[in-house]
């Protein structure tokens, strides 16, 4: 058996227990553990076997569980066991928060298409979608009749064997593909338009996929890509009318589901982004619409208990709640025998084999720590990572943790970039958290569907413009946004009008007009920022970091007591202004570029001055404690706190007292309450002197 | 709160009650002009142009025949409210009520069953509801303590009480509920805690006042519990 520290070593170098964060339920790096939750995710099997027998049964489902408690994880194991049942097939559809709720049902099928084109596996070309539509061809042609015998036996071998080979090993046999088109026409022709199946079989052809996604997305095609899949564009100019296609669009691709008995589950996480009345009510429209029009579809929200029972749930309308709530589902916290299989499971993932007992922390030093509570999932693997991490000095500051979570965030979406299609809404947060923390006010109101946000400076307002996202495939749709840019600059030529595209969708250079467009609007003073692959995965990271973080799911580690805790939104503001002008955010370092934003300078101050400095952080430090040992919870508000310093005649104010707060946050936890900042000490700051 | 949610509290309070019609928010000129009511508006466009406004103070709810708008309240405590007002017949008290009598009849059977309602009968109107005395909040701070109930059975009652059916309860609210000294509070929900009967929750303290976090609890290892469920609920 090795020695303890030759197991510690190992562990400092495979890190088990440093993420406990689920951020993305696609990720399958470390082992699940089946005993967790078993009930809940029994149930939710079981629901799903109930719409395969019976697809016209109206379900959904509410998993409620805190931060840590293993929401993301649920979904994880989901995905991850998609395949293992002999009697049933589901998919799970990973749905993140709206960001605009006028397009509801256009964001809803832009996630479910996004979910439905992701890999079988890894490494492997065919996506779900391709499963999905090898199934209905199964059916199709394993009673056909064929006159050419080889070929039968051909085709029966692959549809034996593994269906979805059957976009690559027959890819070019058209007659047979104009078969299938028109079986699948005929014998579906009450279920879905015939036009679904006819765009649906090119999936063959690799470089249609990305006109066939932009097709089932609803998005405006240009001549040449409608041409390539021998269709009629349509003209979807107006919001209403983009809106109604995407839920005739949700209902057809619900019905191909359904027509191979499969079940896609729609996963809703992170509610706490709905942050407003109207995502919101978006949201509420989503679940109706799912459980009433889409059949195949099982809608499932996953949202933290007391935000839900406390908050969401008087949001909503009545039948919004009750179907969610009709099968409502509690995760629960694990008890000793669950932690130390978490533990046992981790370990033996980093060993490599499970003949580890519990070393180098040892079975009844485990469960002296694990018995006395009952504990989610993320506190488990916190307080694991802390018996690994004993030296507090090895543990980097805050920023630099958020940088490296940046990067692990940012290398992901980099992986997976062909799954990031164009989002105008994330590419839109991003650039709004880069505004705000540039000290510009935002304004996203604008009244203006191709303006996405107005932007100017806060506190002298000599900087203003406006910011345009287009990610559309039609001339008259870019024309559009760019002459809104020229006109924007011939009102207020002093003004900056940054147009963003994303790289993958340039313009041809056969839209003359427009290109001349583009090119009035660069010689009036117009930005043009076209998106490449890194910069665009900036955003994406960024945004979703922001989600995850908006949600609980990051965690850090601090150096009292060598501990972990959610990282605050604050937190990752303060990250990116460190870091947003800098490597690897190019993009924003251009931004600041065009904008002419200067890092502010501070001055030198002189010794005696630093001197006089350290002595009132001092004493403000001091009297802060003072003021906080004798309160209830040992916890104050910051105008309380300020009051207090004012009666022992120290002047202070809340940016100052806040730089000290933060600066001794080993000492101290700033909890931001409904209506202010709370300091609270820490316990094992209780009893000690300053 | 917003504007229109303070008018509609003030509305309450002049009305003596927690909840009232929607139309009846066209009878107040500010609230009417501010939302741009007209006579001719039909519930459900009052209620549109009303949900903008709604932040934590108020709800609009489907009651009786009709849409309501109601302070942030448990159901059960809009019940209790409106009974501790005047005793009453189920049938009396299901009639422009806020909550649709299905759920309203759900709501005060598990109320009789849990001691919080009382049950009489009379010649004239059958069968009356009113308040039990011994659970009311009021009341029962100036009772003495019944020593054969243990003081976790009496956090469980707590749960109940202030749950009113949810699973995550705010332990401020049981705090504020029980009025125990604060070491009594804690100490009872520790031991809870050691023997896995409850789970405490982190939660999120961005909900809460600052009164309401000094009223919640620190866990032996510094955590602020914002909630707890209860596992063998």
């Amino acid at each position: 058996m090795k020695k303890d520290v030759n197991y510690l070593e190992i562990l400092k170098q495979r890190k088990p227990f440093a993420s406990s964060n689920v951020s993305d339920p696609k990720d399958h790096l470390f082992p699940d553990v089946p005993s967790i939750n078993a009930d809940i995710y029994h149930s939710v099997i079981d629901l799903v076997r109930m719409k395969s027998q019976n697809p016209t049964i109206p379900l959904a489902a509410l998993v409620l569980g805190e931060a840590g408690y293993g929401k993301t994880h649920l979904i994880n194991r989901m995905i991850r066991n998609a395949d293992s049942y002999q009697d049933l097939s589901y998919r799970v559809a990973y749905i993140q928060p709206i960001e605009d709720p006028a397009q509801t049902y256009s964001y809803l099928l832009r996630e479910i298409v996004t979910n439905l084109f992701y890999p079988i596996k890894n490494n492997y070309p065919p996506t779900i979608m391709h499963g999905i539509l090898a199934e209905i061809i199964k059916k199709a042609l394993l009673t056909a009749t064929f006159n050419n015998q080889a070929l039968k036996k051909k085709v029966h071998k692959i549809l034996h064997n593994n269906p979805v080979d059957i976009f690559y090993e027959l890819q070019s046999n058209m007659s047979l593909w104009i078969n299938v088109e028109n079986k699948l026409k005929q014998a579906y022709s009450n279920d879905c338009p015939p036009e679904i199946f006819q765009v649906l079989m090119q999936l063959r052809y690799s470089d249609r996929r990305f006109a066939i996604i932009e097709w089932l997305k609803c998005n405006t095609l240009d001549r040449d890509m409608a041409e390539k899949l021998h269709i009629q564009p349509a003209n979807l100019s107006s919001i209403p009318a983009k809106e109604q296609a995407a839920r005739d669009m949700i209902k057809n691709l619900s019905k191909l589901i359904g027509i191979c008995n499969h079940s896609l589950l729609i996963c809703f996480d992170r509610l706490e982004n709905l942050d407003n009345d109207d995502k919101v009510q978006s949201f509420g429209r989503m679940v109706t619409f799912l459980v009433d029009d889409a059949r195949a579809m099982i809608p499932v929200a996953f949202c933290r208990g007391d935000l839900w029972q406390n908050i969401l749930k008087n949001k909503f309308n009545r039948h919004v709640s009750e179907r969610l709530e009709s099968n409502t589902f509690e995760l629960l916290g694990c008890d000793v025998n669950q932690a130390l299989e978490l533990i046992a499971s981790r370990l033996t993932w980093a060993y490599g084999h499970a003949d580890h007992n519990y070393q180098p922390f040892g079975l009844e030093k485990l469960e002296k720590i694990f018995s006395h509570r009952l504990r989610s999932t993320r506190n488990i693997i916190q307080k694991a990572n802390k018996l690994v991490i004993k030296d507090p000095t090895t543990i980097t500051p805050v920023v630099n943790q958020l940088k490296e979570q940046f990067r692990a965030h940012y290398q992901k979406v980099l992986d997976e970039f062909d799954r990031h299609a164009p989002e105008r809404n994330r590419i839109q947060r991003a650039l709004r958290l880069f505004f705000e923390i540039k000290d510009f006010s935002v304004d996203t109101r604008f009244g203006d569907k191709y303006i996405d946000f107005y932007f100017s400076q806060a506190i002298k307002n000599t900087k203003q413009g406006i910011v345009i996202i287009d990610f559309e495939n039609h001339h008259r749709a870019v024309g559009a946004s760019i002459k809104r840019g020229i006109d924007f600059l011939n009102k207020n030529p002093q003004a900056y009008v940054l147009y963003f595209r994303d790289e993958r969708c340039l313009l041809p250079s056969r839209w003359k007009s427009t290109n001349a467009a583009l090119d009035q609007f660069k010689h009036q003073g117009g930005h043009t920022l076209f998106l490449d692959r890194n910069e665009a995965a900036q955003c994406f990271a960024i945004t979703l970091m922001n989600y995850a973080i908006k949600e609980g799911d990051i965690s850090i580690e601090t150096k009292a007591d060598f501990d972990m805790r959610k990282a605050s939104i604050d937190e990752f503001l303060h990250f990116l202004h460190e870091s947003i002008s800098r490597e690897p955010f190019t993009l924003f370092k251009k931004l600041a570029d065009i904008l002419k934003l200067r890092k502010k300078i501070h001055p030198k101050v002189n010794d005696a001055a630093t001197q006089d400095s350290k002595t009132k952080n001092q004493m403000i430090l001091n009297k802060t404690i003072e003021c906080l040992r004798p309160q209830s919870m040992m916890m104050a508000s910051t105008d309380n706190i300020l009051a207090y310093l004012s009666d022992n005649h120290i002047q202070s104010n809340i940016d100052e007292l806040m730089r000290i707060i933060k600066r001794f946050n080993d000492r101290f936890v700033v909890h931001q309450s409904k209506t202010e900042t709370i300091i609270m000490i820490k316990k094992e700051w209780m009893n000690a002197q300053p | 709160m917003t504007k229109i949610e303070q008018l509609i509290i003030k509305l309450f309070d002049d009305q003596d009650k927690d909840y009232l019609t929607l139309k009846f928010l066209k009878k107040n000129s500010q609230i009417k002009k501010i939302l741009h009511l007209t006579d001719k508006m039909s519930n459900t466009d009052i209620k549109k142009k009303l949900l903008p406004h709604v932040t934590n103070a108020i709800r609009v709810v489907n009651g009786y025949k009709s849409l309501y708008v109601t302070r942030n309240i448990n159901d059960t405590d809009l019940i209790t409210n409106c009974i501790q007002k005047k005793p009453c017949s189920l049938k009396q008290l299901k009639v422009h009520f806020p909550i649709q009598s299905k759920d309203l009849v759900k709501l005060v059977s598990q109320m009789v069953m849990s001691g919080q309602l009382c049950v009489s009968f009379t010649v004239e109107s059958g069968i009356n509801l009113s308040i039990n005395v011994n659970k009311t909040e009021k009341n029962k701070k100036i009772l003495p303590e019944i020593q054969t109930i243990s003081d976790s059975e009496k956090m469980k009652e707590a749960y109940d009480y202030v749950g009113g059916g949810n699973s995550f309860v705010r332990i401020h609210a049981m705090r504020d509920y029980l009025n125990w000294p604060r070491e009594r509070f804690d100490q009872t929900l520790e031991q809870l805690t050691r023997e896995l009967t409850i789970q405490l929750h982190f939660g999120d303290p961005s909900v809460l006042t600052e009164k309401q976090l000094k009223d919640s609890f620190l866990d032996d290892e510094g955590q602020l519990c914002i909630t707890i469920t209860w596992r063998h609920a």
